[in-house]
């Protein structure tokens, strides 16, 4: 811990940071917003609209355009939501303020702060591997980088997707060979619908979907993203789900609603899935290596294009790349956040 | 081992009796009895005696992998298994093609590493870390 010690001091010193943490998220004091705030406030900047970044009870919320469907449904009604454009300043108090894609999933940003010549730019979850459902990351340059740290460490390399598509779609031939069902579990935003994408070079019958997984399929066929036909899990038919595909989120693991698939082999997507520990404790059949984060050679890349003067980390592994980072030359430190480590 | 290699992975990725039950009549059937009876031996769980420790191999797994020693230590217990880590760590860099039966492996290879000096222990088995898919 002795690097996020050096760092905090140097964080004492500085003018005026842009970015502070308090008790109610990720502040900005110039400009007078948050950043994915944990309670409510009264103007949120979103990252992206996974439960842990956009929670509900602000006043404001900001989001990127593509986002702005996904933002909309999480909230509900009664929710004042403004989509910007990916590049489009925006002025917030006295500082100027941009989202840039982040490749996390549909409408993710990254929040670049700029303010008397200094520049910040806030991560939220990234990652550089293509994704045809979301913009692509792109690395800005600055002098403050707050990145996620969610699987830091060097164990989390990520297999190709075209590789990891191509282990699904044979593990899902394989269990229909068999003649049970193939029930694969991915968070219902974003990795389900990444997944969904990927699969269209597969054969072309509909894949089942859990309700939950449906209503953000539907939010992004309406943003205009091509997904494979996909039909609804439904309670009323005696529906015979030999050989078919089914996607639901992982809550649903262990529930009565499985039992309608009778025998069936299971899957999870997710980058916790590259240790087998991870896979074996949660009771799956396969695990499958697809990650919506950076991984550890995309966090180290990602750092070093910023050329930012100074890392400051979020999530998951933070201490072990702020440390490492440290000993590369880069000043780096944890910061304390609420926010999850799912994938 | 590929055959063996292929077994223990699908032994690995199934919860169902059922199918592993099926995978190692599969692998019986087909293999030599030099390389059965050494699946036999592994998958009831026995053991060589142990030649070469984890302190040893913790040590060659920071040079084979130019890491700094706490970032490994981290590794390892976040990963809860030194084998794995080293699996995980070290990508390999030129697959071998040649596929070795496991009994060969076994007598051949890991066996007369036992009386070799600690220099062509280290050589033989980070070479094998870096050519073992």
């Amino acid at each position: 811990m002795h690097c996020a010690c050096r760092v905090s001091r140097s964080l004492n010193t500085e003018s005026q940071p842009l970015i502070t943490v308090t008790p109610r998220g990720l502040y900005c004091p110039p400009g007078d917003f948050y950043i994915d705030p944990w309670q409510p406030v009264q103007t949120a900047l979103i990252t992206h609209a996974h439960g842990d970044h956009l929670r509900h009870g602000s006043a404001r919320y900001i989001v990127a355009r593509p986002g702005e469907g996904i933002a909309r449904q999480r909230l509900g009604s009664g929710h004042a939501v403004m989509a910007v454009d990916y590049g489009a300043a925006l002025a917030l108090g006295g500082v100027r303020v941009s989202l840039h894609p982040a490749g996390h999933i549909l409408g993710s940003a990254q929040v670049r702060i700029e303010h008397e010549g200094r520049v910040w730019v806030v991560s939220g979850d990234y990652k550089r591997q293509p994704d045809p459902t979301c913009a692509p990351f792109q690395p800005l340059e600055c002098d403050v980088f707050v990145s996620e740290a969610t699987f830091a460490l060097p164990v989390y390399r990520w297999p190709p997707t075209s590789q990891v598509i191509a282990e699904i779609a044979q593990w899902w031939q394989a269990n229909r060979e068999r003649g049970i069902a193939s029930v694969l579990f991915c968070y219902a935003l974003g990795k389900a619908q990444r997944v969904l994408a990927e699969l269209q070079a597969f054969a072309d019958e509909p894949i089942y979907l859990h309700g939950s997984v449906t209503t953000c399929t539907e939010t992004y066929r309406r943003a205009g993203i091509k997904l494979r036909p996909t039909l609804t899990v439904t309670s009323e038919r005696k529906k015979d789900y030999r050989g078919a595909l089914i996607i639901a989120p992982p809550g649903a693991s262990g529930t009565p609603w499985m039992r309608r698939f009778g025998e069936h082999s299971s899957a999870f997507c997710s980058g916790w899935m590259r240790v087998r520990g991870d896979r074996r404790r949660r009771g799956y059949d396969r695990g499958f290596v697809l990650s919506d984060h950076a991984d550890w050679p995309a966090l180290l890349e990602t750092c070093r294009a910023t050329r930012a003067r100074r890392v400051l980390l979020t999530h998951g592994h933070s201490d072990a790349l702020a440390r490492y980072l440290n000993e590369q030359g880069i000043e780096a430190a944890a910061l304390e956040t609420a926010y999850g480590a799912e994938d | 081992m590929r055959a063996f290699a292929s077994l223990y992975e699908e032994l690995d990725t199934t919860t169902s009796t059922n199918l592993k039950l099926a995978a190692m009549v599969r692998y019986f059937r087909a293999a030599p009895p030099a390389d059965a009876a050494w699946a036999a031996y592994i998958l009831s769980g026995r053991r060589l005696k142990r030649f070469i420790g984890p302190t040893t191999l913790f040590e060659w797994l920071i040079e084979a992998s130019a890491l700094p020693r706490w970032l490994i230590e981290e590794a390892v217990s976040s990963v809860g298994d030194l084998a794995e880590t080293i699996a995980l760590l070290i990508a390999p860099e030129d697959v071998a093609s040649e596929d070795v039966p496991l009994a060969t492996w076994v007598n051949k290879r890991l066996l007369t590493l036992r009386d070799a000096d600690e220099s062509r222990q280290k050589a033989e088995i980070v070479g094998w870390w870096r050519s073992l898919p």
